[in-house]
């Protein structure tokens, strides 16, 4: 299914054309924000080398890895799918051609990878002057750590927010996965088209270098001018969780202090606890917080949460369903906004849809399956290279396409 | 500055807290002339005019040093790279200022909950009429329509709501007995940073702007698929993996030497575990349960023991080194000091000194992005409250005089003072 003519608000990227070299969900995250918004995506993928989206899964219970799995449809669908062999000279000369041709490539190469295929910009800039290249890579593209290989699990210990997730006594945790492999491509993503808008009034692009590590250092908490600032290590499990059951599930509450004591009075019907010194300032209600608990409880056990989230709400609480992902998909605001779409044509199973919309009471065009390996080879080389077809009959028996 | 795309373009920053300044800052760092407009009657939950003796989270370490809504640290990171004017919006020459801004805008960016930028009079309706050019980012919780509109929320609300905080707790402990998680603030930033260059090039199709209803909730789920994936699949209910991996193993966070020291190793192929028996202990190689991946799956429990007990009595950088060198993927778990001095990041050149007129010199993270082989500097460290009142006034057409007007009737302002006096 092609995004339909009339719907403006998703064709913004139309006639851009990106070419994603990449081998994680990284990179793949990064294309598939360009695809949502019309951009031409064509994933190139080696042949030789198994793919750790797909193999993630989960797979269908039924026909084991034939779908490529979950993850790997929800993060490339509607991308074109070429296969190229990286092992091949002829398979990289292909690579950097299609690059040759792009607005826009991503790749999770260090520099010295990226030289040998070809893939910099100043390589490619005589082709192609206005590119916009981008390496995300977990340390960029140089520097000791270059050539190290990192998941976002490492990149997180190492960014020095790990230390403080969870509890004093016990091990640091991660968070769930892919938020932080995810928030790493959006910024690369956010940059990318910067790069674009650029690129089109000056006809010269550039080379991004994205460190997975910095860009969370850069951009994601206070933490390290904490320390630099007032020589603070903030210590594991510092904000308490203000979580309370409800009659049918959980709340967290935003904050519980001095400023939201009165709505919780009112809400809860306990007036006086506003002015009871043990809960009046923030020492105290820290000292005294099991009480405070204990003086609560009823009122959060006697109504269900979606109520208790009203009530609170309307009495100026800061607070939230404390819900999982499964509750989520049920929630009426996400029903609401139609947040939650088909996975892909094929599949209908809601998945969270784009992360915005452009003013538009509109769905999301529902994109085609994820692309089997190479799906698109032979239709890419012809559209972008405008290849013979015996070049390409060559390049498949060389082995170099696939 | 030289990687600049968005020279030229203007932006009024709106927000506060955390998610939507750090945006604005993105868009600083990318050449644009970021105006953060803040209230100077009521301050902004960066800037707080009150303190205890113990409160953290002030320069210095000193919470009782004046003037204190220009000390707080929460305040210096995600306002990089802006101007600053203080306005009061109760009053219409306010309003009129913060109109005459939007006149002549790009992008304008609330985070507000649904509701409060319409009550004050700049609801897309009416400020779209005024500039049909202008894109405008909203970046409530929620978004807005639907029975949440109005409520409020914090990042930490938004990891709750999402199911985030369900998937990164321990296996053993009930989800409400669980810290607080803090991710929609960054993943909303970069997303409304993505969101600005979509909706430019949206802007130049069709010669209009247009209007972003972001919620940071729906960014913060899109970022972690697998529960709904596990759902779209009829499988069981996702469940916390702590730092665990589907099928790798071993694969999860191990103690070192030294109080509270961690690394964590991520193996994945069995050429990586053999690497890492050498590095720990190559008996570990002859355990026939930890012999390939699948029986290191089946018996991951006793992995994870035989591999701890090797880990305790290193040192967690030095293990990361050693382990790096050969091929395993692995990372200490770093305290901040670590971050400061990591030989890394300071042989890139990361880290940048910046003066700022009350933290002195300091250092501070570089931008999200090298670009052509070189970092860009911010040009500006937070801005003082007000402090580009009389500038940018200038800038919108008042008068010398009618600024100082504004000023003296505390239209704008640079200073908080006349609300501590009230308090005490």
């Amino acid at each position: 299914m092609n995004l339909a003519a009339d719907r403006g608000p998703w064709l913004p990227l139309e006639g851009l054309k990106v070419l994603e070299v990449s081998r994680t969900a990284t990179g793949a995250y990064a294309g598939k924000l360009f695809r949502e918004y019309g951009a031409e995506v064509v994933l190139v993928e080696d042949p030789g080398i198994e793919s750790p989206v797909r193999s993630y899964g989960p797979h269908s219970t039924r026909g084991a890895a034939a779908d490529g799995g979950g993850l790997h449809r929800y993060l490339n669908a509607g991308k074109k799918g070429v296969s190229a062999r990286d092992a091949s000279l002829d398979g990289r000369a292909v690579i950097s051609e299609l690059a040759s041709k792009a607005d826009v490539v991503l790749h999770e190469y260090v520099r010295s990878e990226a030289e040998a295929r070809g893939l910099t910009y100043d390589q490619l800039a005589d082709a192609n002057p206005a590119v916009v290249v981008v390496g995300i890579t977990p340390f960029g593209e140089d520097g000791p750590y270059a050539s190290w290989s990192a998941t976002e699990e490492i990149l997180f210990a190492m960014s020095g927010r790990m230390l403080l997730q969870g509890e004093p006594d016990r091990h640091p945790l991660n968070y769930a996965p892919f938020v932080v492999s995810s928030q790493i491509a959006t910024t690369a993503a956010g940059a990318a088209i910067a790069a674009v808008t650029g690129a089109e009034s000056s006809g010269t692009g550039c080379g991004i270098d994205i460190s997975g590590l910095e860009a969370q250092l850069s951009s994601v908490d206070n933490l390290f001018l904490m320390y630099t600032m007032s020589g603070w290590e903030p210590p594991r499990g510092l904000y308490p969780p203000y979580t309370y059951p409800t009659a049918d599930g959980a709340i967290l509450l935003g904050a519980v202090g001095p400023r939201f004591l009165d709505g919780m009075a009112r809400a809860a019907g306990h007036p006086e606890i506003t002015l009871d010194p043990r809960f009046s300032n923030p020492t105290a209600l820290a000292e005294h917080i099991g009480e405070f608990d204990e003086l609560m409880l009823p009122f959060f056990l006697g109504h269900e949460t979606v109520e208790l989230v009203d009530i609170l709400q309307n009495h100026g609480v800061l607070c939230a369903p404390l819900q999982s992902g499964r509750t989520a998909l049920s929630d009426p605001q996400y029903a609401r906004r139609k947040f939650f779409q088909p996975l892909d044509s094929e599949l209908p199973a809601p998945v969270p849809g784009p992360i915005f919309r452009l003013e538009s009471e509109v769905p999301p065009p529902v994109l085609l399956p994820a692309p089997w390996p190479g799906q698109h080879t032979v239709e890419v080389l012809r559209d972008w290279l405008s290849a013979e077809q015996e070049t390409i009959r060559n390049l498949l028996q060389l082995g170099a396409i696939a | 500055m030289k990687f600049t795309p968005y020279k030229g373009l203007r932006v009024v920053d709106l927000t506060d807290v955390w998610a939507g300044p750090m945006a604005a800052s993105f868009l600083g760092d990318l050449g644009a002339d970021v105006i953060r407009v803040e209230s100077s009657s009521r301050p902004a939950i960066l800037r707080p005019t009150a303190s205890t003796p113990t409160m953290k989270g002030f320069l210095d370490d000193d919470p009782s040093a004046q003037p204190l809504w220009e000390r707080s640290i929460r305040n210096y990171t995600p306002n990089r790279n802006k101007r600053g004017i203080a306005l009061d919006l109760k009053e219409l020459s306010g309003r009129e200022i913060l109109d005459r801004l939007i006149a002549r805008a790009d992008v304008l960016l609330e985070s507000y909950a649904s509701g409060v930028v319409e009550k004050l009079g700049f609801g897309w309706e009416r400020i779209s009429n005024l500039n049909p050019r202008l894109i405008m980012i909203s970046m409530s919780g929620w978004g807005h329509g639907g029975p949440y509109h109005g409520y409020r929320t914090m990042g930490s609300g938004i990891d709750a709501t999402t199911g985030h905080v369900h998937l990164r707790g321990y296996r053993d402990t009930d989800v409400t007995r669980t810290v607080q998680a803090y991710q929609s603030d960054a993943a909303a930033a970069s997303a409304a940073l993505f969101a600005v260059g979509v909706s430019l090039r949206q802007r130049k199709r069709t010669g209009r702007g247009s209007w972003v209803d972001m919620a940071q909730a729906e960014v913060l789920m899109a970022h972690m698929p697998t529960p709904f994936l596990a759902e779209a699949y009829g499988l069981a209910e996702a469940t916390p993996l702590e730092n665990q991996h589907p099928v790798h193993v071993p694969f999860n966070c191990y103690p070192c030497q030294g109080e509270d020291r961690w690394i964590q190793i991520c193996v994945q192929s069995q050429e990586q575990w053999l690497a890492l028996c050498e590095v720990l202990a190559p008996s570990l190689r002859d355990d026939p349960r930890f012999g390939s991946p699948e029986a290191r799956l089946a018996n991951r429990g006793a992995v994870d023991v035989a591999v701890a007990d090797l880990t305790r009595g290193r040192d967690s950088l030095e293990l990361q080194n050693e382990l790096q060198n050969v091929g395993v993927p692995a990372g200490a778990v770093y305290n901040q000091a670590q971050v400061a001095n990591d030989r890394h990041l300071n042989a890139r050149g990361f880290f940048e000194r910046r003066p700022h007129p009350i933290a002195g010199e300091r250092v501070y993270p570089g931008l999200s992005w090298r670009v052509d082989g070189e970092y860009d500097r911010a040009e500006r460290s937070s801005n003082l409250l007000g402090e580009h009142n009389r500038e940018v006034l200038l800038e919108l057409g008042y008068s010398p005089a009618e600024t100082d007007q504004l000023s003296a009737s505390r239209v704008i302002g640079d200073s908080f003072q006349h609300l501590m006096v009230q308090e005490d």
